[in-house]
């Protein structure tokens, strides 16, 4: 891209005239009209909320734990009720909020599950998703961005 | 969750999380609803509706698991708004048309021009002359397709003018975008360009305005 030798100043004045402009067009969003778009979301994220429920694999509560070992060493575990899969996360010793977490299914459901693409969205955020190889799914994860407890969901 | 990013929230909200729609909408609700205003300039009281109707589909798209609805966040929004607001505005000239008939081969470029007479009448005037500026970089290029005599050089020309068409839809979004109040950083990120190629566009703008005399 060749260059105008337009400086920061200049620009700057030209969206400040440019944004005067727009803005002394501008109108507030009417009130009814906010709430039907509101109302419409509400109903829009319940049914999503079913269709994820019905496709779940797998719902459960977790606990998120900081702990320092006998080493000193800063360490993540998230504790679940754990029936087909087991989740687990790993020290990180250079940065303890940085780390590796693996959701592991047990070895009498492994056939059915291998290769087959799932999603891990613990706290409404998505966390793992993929595809389950030797019956395992990992991830690495920022764990300071987890709640320190919530709810996860595995579904497909 | 107000420090989370657009992409971020549809996420949430695809997951059927109702308080980041609300962060996500507060957040581009009055844009979007003055960008269809401004497109709809002849059409004002069609406005609300087709503002509605737009956050509507977008959230049908959520429903249906749409891939397109995480991925591009208020730039889909924008899009389907502007789509809304054109629809609306071909339906509407159909409807009234005296003879019913419609060019169904409407360029693009008189599609541009039905939009700047639609700004002109609401008063706007400095958009709407922005946009003729902007507009006339194709006339340009369309007459130096037409003044072409050899077969190379016309080939040579259309190549110049596909690309002035792209310059100036990106210089158009550009000017509405940052009009609107959005950072540049977010400007690029709503158009898919780089912050250095939004920067270089708006240097145009300021240019061609300028040029124009309507920056005096």
């Amino acid at each position: 891209m060749s260059e105008l030798n337009v400086t920061d100043s200049e620009l700057d004045k030209f969206e400040s005239r440019i944004q005067k402009v727009y803005a002394s067009n501008s109108r507030e969003v009417p009130v009814d009209v906010r709430e039907r778009i509101m109302d419409q979301a509400a109903v829009v994220a319940q049914q999503i909320k079913n269709r994820i429920s019905e496709s779940a694999l797998y719902e459960d509560e977790f606990i998120l734990l900081a702990a320092a070992d006998e080493n000193e060493k800063n360490t993540r575990e998230l504790i679940s009720k754990t029936g087909s899969w087991k989740l687990e996360s790993w020290e990180s010793v250079k940065n303890p909020d940085k780390g590796k977490l693996v959701l592991s299914v047990n070895t009498e459901q492994l056939e059915q599950w291998e290769g087959k693409n799932i999603k891990l969205v613990i706290s409404g955020k998505l966390v793992i998703s993929g595809p389950i190889i030797d019956g395992e799914i990992e991830a690495d994860v920022d764990f300071s961005e987890l709640d320190m407890s919530g709810s996860v969901l595995i579904s497909r | 969750m107000d420090d989370l990013t657009d992409l971020e929230l549809v996420s949430r909200y695809l997951e059927g999380d109702v308080s980041a729609f609300t962060v996500f909408y507060m957040r581009h609700e009055g844009k979007l609803y003055n960008y269809i205003r401004n497109k709809l300039a002849n059409y004002s009281s069609e406005v609300d509706d087709i503002f509605q109707a737009t956050w509507m589909d977008w959230q049908e798209l959520c429903l249906l698991g749409e891939k397109k609805a995480q991925d591009l966040g208020p730039s889909l929004l924008f899009t389907m708004g502007k789509n809304k607001s054109l629809d609306h505005i071909k339906k509407y000239k159909k409807e009234t048309s005296l003879d019913g008939l419609e060019d169904e081969g409407e360029s693009k470029l008189s599609q541009i021009v039905d939009e700047n007479a639609l700004l002109s009448a609401e008063g706007v005037s400095l958009i709407a002359s922005s946009y003729q500026v902007i507009d006339l970089q194709i006339q340009e290029a369309k007459a130096k397709v037409a003044a072409s005599q050899k077969e190379f050089d016309k080939a040579s020309e259309k190549k110049k003018l596909e690309k002035i068409i792209l310059l100036a839809e990106e210089q158009k979004k550009i000017l509405d975008y940052r009009g609107l109040g959005y950072s540049r950083a977010e400007v690029a990120d709503i158009s898919g360009l780089s912050v250095d190629r939004v920067r270089y566009r708006e240097e145009q703008l300021r240019e061609l305005m300028t040029e124009a005399g309507l920056l005096l």
